[in-house]
C-alpha cells in the first residue's frame, strides 16, 4: 500500500536534515517553549512561522505537504482556540508556530533517529516502545481502514447516501480486527520474550 | 538422532467451543523437518502455539529434553524460532534492526553484538544492508524473510513455521524454500502447499477436526489420494 508517512522527506540531505539531533532537537523545541510562556505579542509567533517557512524551505520540504499535515491538526485547533476566549488571534498563531516547529523536526528527522534520541534522553522504555508500536501500526490501521472504506463502495457505499448503520458497521469491523491483531500481536510479543522480566 | 520434539496427548479445547486438537502423540528427531496438513480449521496452528507454550495444553510437551510448563517457557521459548503466519502481525517494530534484534535486546545484550548477529541473519535471508528499513516499507516477500531473521537471530534449535507461503508468490516461495533449507535446523511447518512441503519435508502429519489422523514420511502421505480426497486436498 502507498503511505504518505510524515517522515516522507526525512531521509533527504539538506542543511537541516544533516543537523545532529543533538543540536536539532533543542533548537526547534526552543520556539514551541517559547510560545507557551504567556507573553501577549504577535511579534514573536509570526516571526516563528517565517522562520519555520524558510527552514522548510532550506529542507527542501514541499509546502502543499506540509500544509496538508497542518490541516489535519485544524479542527483541534480551532476547538482550542474557542475554549480560550481571550486573544484568540495571538493564541491561534502560538499553536501554529508550534506545529509548524514540531513537524518540521519530525519531516526532518527519520524515526529510528527519534528513538534513538528518546533512548539517549532517558525516556522510559515502556514510552518509547508504545511509540514505537504506534508509529508501526497507524499504517496498517490505515490500509485497513482503506480496505474496509473500498468493500463498502464496491457494494454501493456512497458517501452522499451515507448512513450511521453503515459507518457504524465499518468502524465495527475495523475495531473487531483491531482487537483480534492486537491479540496475535500479543502472542508474538511473548515469544520475542517482551513478558520475560515480568514472569 | 536425538529426539527433540516429544509431544505425548496433547489436548488443548478453545473455551465453549468443540475447536481443538485432540489427544496428539508424536516425535520429531533433530534435524527432521516435518509438514502439517490439514482443512482450515483442523488445529494446525493450535497444535504450534500448544508445542510452544502460547496455548496451555493438556499433556505433556518436551523439548530438548525440557518437560514445557509456565515456569519453563522461557527456556523452551529460546530454542524455538516461531514464523507467525501474517508478517504484518510479526514485526511489531517500524525499523527492520529494532524487530529483528527484539529478542536479543530483551536479554540485555549491547547494540554491537545485536548489529553483528542481524548482520549475519540478514545475509542468511538475503537481505543485506535492509537493517534501517522501515518495516511498512517492505514488500510481502521481505516481510517473510525478516519475520524469518527475527526468529532465527537467537540461534534457535527448532523453527516452526506456520503457513510460511500464504500469499507468496512463486519467486517468493523458491527464496523461502532455499533459506528454510540453507538453515539446517529442525523444522515444523504447517500449510496447505503439498509442492513447498514435497520439497522440504522428511515426514508429515496430517490432522483433521483436531485429530491425528496420520503421521509418516511424505511418500507414504502423498502418495495416498484416499486420504488426501478425506481431507479435500486433492
Amino acid at each position: 500500500m502507498k503511505h504518505s508517512p510524515v517522515d516522507r522527506f526525512a531521509y533527504k540531505k539538506s542543511l537541516i536534515h544533516l543537523l545532529p539531533l543533538e543540536v536539532k532537537g533543542p533548537l526547534f523545541f526552543i520556539p514551541i517553549l517559547i510560545n507557551s510562556l504567556p507573553l501577549n505579542s504577535y511579534f514573536l509567533p509570526s516571526f516563528f512561522i517565517i522562520v519555520a517557512l524558510i527552514l522548510f524551505k532550506i529542507s527542501d520540504i514541499p509546502l502543499k505537504f506540509v500544509l496538508k499535515r497542518v490541516l489535519m491538526a485544524f479542527p483541534f485547533l480551532i476547538l482550542v482556540i474557542f475554549m480560550n476566549p481571550p486573544d484568540k488571534a495571538i493564541f491561534f498563531l502560538k499553536i501554529l508556530s508550534s506545529i509548524l516547529f514540531f513537524l518540521l523536526f519530525l519531516t526532518t528527522t527519520p524515526f529510528l533517529s527519534i528513538m534513538k534520541g528518546m533512548e539517549k534522553l532517558g525516556v522510559p522504555e515502556v514510552f518509547r516502545l508504545l511509540t514505537a508500536f504506534g508509529y508501526r501500526y497507524f499504517f496498517l490501521l490505515t490500509d485497513e481502514t482503506e480496505r474496509s472504506i473500498r468493500a463498502w463502495r464496491m457494494r454501493g457505499g456512497e458517501l452522499k447516501k451515507i448512513r450511521f448503520g453503515s459507518i457504524s458497521g465499518i468502524l465495527f469491523s475495523i475495531f473487531a480486527r483491531s482487537m483480534k491483531r492486537a491479540e496475535r500481536i500479543g502472542t508474538v510479543m511473548k515469544m520475542k520474550g517482551l513478558y520475560e522480566e515480568n514472569n | 538422532m536425538k529426539k527433540i520434539i516429544e509431544v505425548e496427548g496433547l489436548t488443548f479445547f478453545y473455551p465453549e467451543t468443540e475447536n481443538g486438537i485432540e489427544n496428539i502423540t508424536f516425535n520429531v528427531e533433530e534435524e527432521e523437518v516435518i509438514g502439517i496438513i490439514g482443512p482450515n480449521g483442523s488445529g494446525k496452528t493450535t497444535l504450534l502455539f500448544s508445542i510452544c507454550g502460547l496455548l496451555k495444553a493438556k499433556g505433556k510437551v518436551i523439548i530438548d529434553g525440557t518437560l514445557l510448563s509456565s515456569r519453563s517457557f522461557n527456556g523452551i521459548r529460546e530454542k524455538i524460532g516461531f514464523v507467525f503466519q501474517d508478517p504484518d502481525d510479526q514485526l511489531f517494530m517500524p525499523v527492520v534492526f529494532q524487530d529483528v534484534g527484539f529478542s536479543l535486546f530483551q536479554k540485555g545484550y549491547d547494540e554491537k553484538f545485536v548489529l553483528e548477529r542481524l548482520k549475519e541473519v540478514l545475509k542468511k535471508v538475503g537481505l543485506e544492508g535492509c537493517e534501517e528499513r522501515e518495516s511498512h516499507k517492505l514488500s510481502y516477500g521481505e516481510k517473510k524473510k525478516v519475520c524469518i531473521a527475527s526468529a532465527i537471530i537467537h540461534d534457535p534449535k527448532i523453527l516452526i513455521l506456520d503457513e510460511p507461503t500464504a500469499w507468496l508468490d512463486p519467486k517468493g516461495k523458491r527464496e523461502l524454500l532455499e533459506i528454510i533449507k540453507s538453515l539446517k535446523k529442525t523444522t515444523l511447518i504447517a500449510g496447505h502447499d503439498l509442492e513447498f512441503l514435497e520439497k522440504l519435508t522428511t515426514k508429515i502429519m496430517v490432522l483433521e477436526n483436531g485429530r491425528k489422523i496420520a503421521f509418516s514420511t511424505k511418500e507414504e502421505i502423498l502418495k495416498n489420494p484416499s486420504l488426501l480426497q478425506r481431507i479435500g486436498f486433492e
